[in-house]
């Protein structure tokens, strides 16, 4: 006799949570700015995800739960409450070079609007397609495009230092480079 | 700073970011929810059953729905300022029940005498509004054909639905829809349509008296519902709080906002916006730990009583969803309906009152309650909506 299988998705589930959560939960912190707020909008999602799994598993859940987050993310009044806990200081102090550039890069990113910053973060942080991006976002190829547009020259207004940090430190005033230079 | 900068920067802002909780939560979470939907069903389900009514329980309602009261499921019983959901809710029947149902004739068909309600389904599978539908008091389900109201964008593309709590006129004759550079007004009892240009980016509706007050983050225009007159207004379109139907034109508008340890209550002349009073909301009534952070979604007044959203402190966690009831006069907080955190964040969002001093509110996921703040009776009127409501009043 064949074992019974009483699986209702939860191990699949927590399967597919436990790959993709801590990807979400950064993604999220990129977009919120703020932990708790990241923590929240995941957990959120993941709720919705759970609750659909039976429809959702077969198909394309983590296009599922990146649509649930990243649109939460963008929606009413959680916009409105993360505006608030966005202009909050910083979690936490940072001594090295790359915690330096983790504030100033926090920073910045907190002087663009929501929606510009889930386009940069689903277009350079999860790497998705401008295609894919605008899925994700329920908005059309062009409103990514110029959202992307508009975030980078926003990045490069409010932080113009920020490309110095990535690189090594020049050698000859040729290496210094003014502004950003991105091919959204 | 090229791609691969930017790469690499957002990876090192997030390096140390790492989830709090485990994988199966979620599930937990839904497992919970998924249980508290089939107690509800089958308490409604045997309710009717019992009721004598398995007949009506599977023939669509005939004819209008009554216009009535919803009878309480539970003896009226003095009420503690926080109170919570009943394990198992009672759906006692009731004209809204219908909001759910398909529209089945257009507006322009057959406009209503008064609707009831306004709701945007919102489709999971594919993420997107539905059209809006319109239930009349004759309880019939018509879909909003004469126009079809986008959703608002704002500078930075933030999107809102068309469809928000307080669209619909407390007479349920109109609906006003905030459209960026104009304002939407539809006679909903002869489906005609008149577009108001106002300039800017407007997103939020509140019905006051006859005017609609509209606008967005930066400004708010007061619209005067017959001529269409148009006057800028000084007042929060986030913060206001809907005024109750009964008061006069020149009541004072009431804003309530600010977050734990400032919230505020204002008042605010209703000719211009001006200031009268302005003073804290304290919420000493409530026991420890109990505390209210901040308010979400619309304010309702009903006479001198306040009804809002907001996330609270509770005995079990710091950013429980609940439902405020505050004196208007006083700022001082009555009643708090716990809703715990098995929820979405801002599940909970107040709809308004009803003529017996019952707050209306959205639960999600789920549909609509009635709650009674002075007997903690609390009572479904639709399950399991997905999308947007407007109600009446």
């Amino acid at each position: 006799m064949g074992t019974v299988t009483t699986d209702d998705g939860r191990t699949s589930y927590v399967a597919f949570v436990e790959v993709h959560q801590h990807r979400l939960l950064r993604a999220a912190y990129l977009v919120c700015g703020n932990r708790h707020q990241a923590e929240d909008l995941l957990q959120d999602a993941l709720l919705k995800l759970a609750l659909r799994w039976p429809e959702v598993r077969h198909r394309d859940p983590a296009a599922y739960v990146r649509a649930i987050l990243y649109r939460d993310a963008v929606s009413w009044w959680r916009r409105r409450r993360r505006e608030r806990l966005s202009a909050q200081p910083p979690e936490q102090a940072a001594h090295d070079r790359d915690g330096a550039l983790r504030l100033t890069m926090h920073d910045a990113l907190g002087q663009l609007p929501t929606r510009q910053r889930a386009v940069l973060v689903l277009r350079y942080y999860e790497d998705l397609t401008e295609a894919a991006t605008a899925e994700a976002l329920g908005v059309t190829v062009g409103t990514v495009k110029s959202q992307c547009h508009a975030a980078l020259r926003r990045l490069r207004e409010v932080a113009p230092d920020l490309a110095r940090g990535t690189r090594p430190a020049p050698t000859t005033p040729d290496d210094l480079i003014a502004g950003m230079e991105v091919n959204p | 700073m090229n791609e691969q900068d930017l790469r690499h920067l957002l990876t090192i802002t997030v390096e140390d970011v790492r989830p709090a909780h485990p994988a199966v939560a979620g599930w937990e979470r839904a497992r919970r929810t998924r249980r508290t939907r089939r107690a509800v069903g089958a308490v409604a389900l045997a309710v009717t059953l019992l009721g004598g009514g398995a007949v009506a329980a599977l023939r669509p309602p005939a004819g209008p729905p009554p216009d009535r009261a919803v009878a309480p499921t539970v003896e009226p019983s003095h009420a503690p300022p926080v109170q919570r959901l009943p394990a198992e809710l009672g759906y006692p029947g009731d004209p809204l029940a219908r909001l759910g149902d398909p529209a089945t004739v257009p507006l322009s068909a057959r406009p209503v005498r008064r609707a009831l309600a306004l709701f945007q389904p919102f489709d999971e599978d594919h993420r997107t509004d539905g059209p809006v539908r319109v239930l009349g008091d004759d309880g019939v389900v018509r879909a909003l054909d004469v126009v079809t109201p986008a959703p608002t964008r704002d500078r930075a593309g933030n999107e809102a639905t068309a469809l928000k709590p307080g669209v619909l006129s407390p007479d349920g004759r109109s609906a006003a829809f905030a459209q960026t550079g104009s304002l939407l007004l539809v006679d909903l009892t002869t489906a005609a349509v008149r577009r108001i240009p106002l300039d800017g980016y407007l997103e939020l509706v509140v019905w006051a008296g006859d005017r609609v007050v509209v606008g967005g983050d930066d400004r708010v225009y007061a619209v005067d519902r017959a001529s269409g007159a148009a006057s800028p207004l000084d007042v929060s379109a986030w913060d206001l709080v809907a005024p109750d139907p009964a008061a006069g034109r020149e009541a004072a508008l009431v804003e309530v906002g600010g977050e734990r340890g400032g919230l505020l209550l204002r008042t605010r002349s209703a000719r211009d916006g001006a200031v009268r009073t302005e003073q804290r909301i304290t919420d000493t009534v409530l026991p420890t730990p109990y505390q209210v952070n901040e308010f979400y979604g619309r304010g309702w007044l009903h006479g001198e009583r306040l009804a809002r959203s907001a996330w609270i402190v509770s005995d079990v966690i710091d950013g429980a969803e609940g439902v405020v009831v505050l004196d208007a006069r006083t700022g001082a907080v009555a009643h708090v309906l716990d809703l715990g955190r098995d929820r979405w964040k801002s599940c909970c969002e107040v709809l308004g009152w009803d003529d017996r001093g019952a707050v209306l509110l959205r639960l999600q996921p789920g549909g609509l309650l009635r709650w009674h703040p002075d007997t903690g009776e609390v009572t479904g009127v639709v399950r399991n909506l997905t999308g947007t409501i407007a109600l009446a009043g």
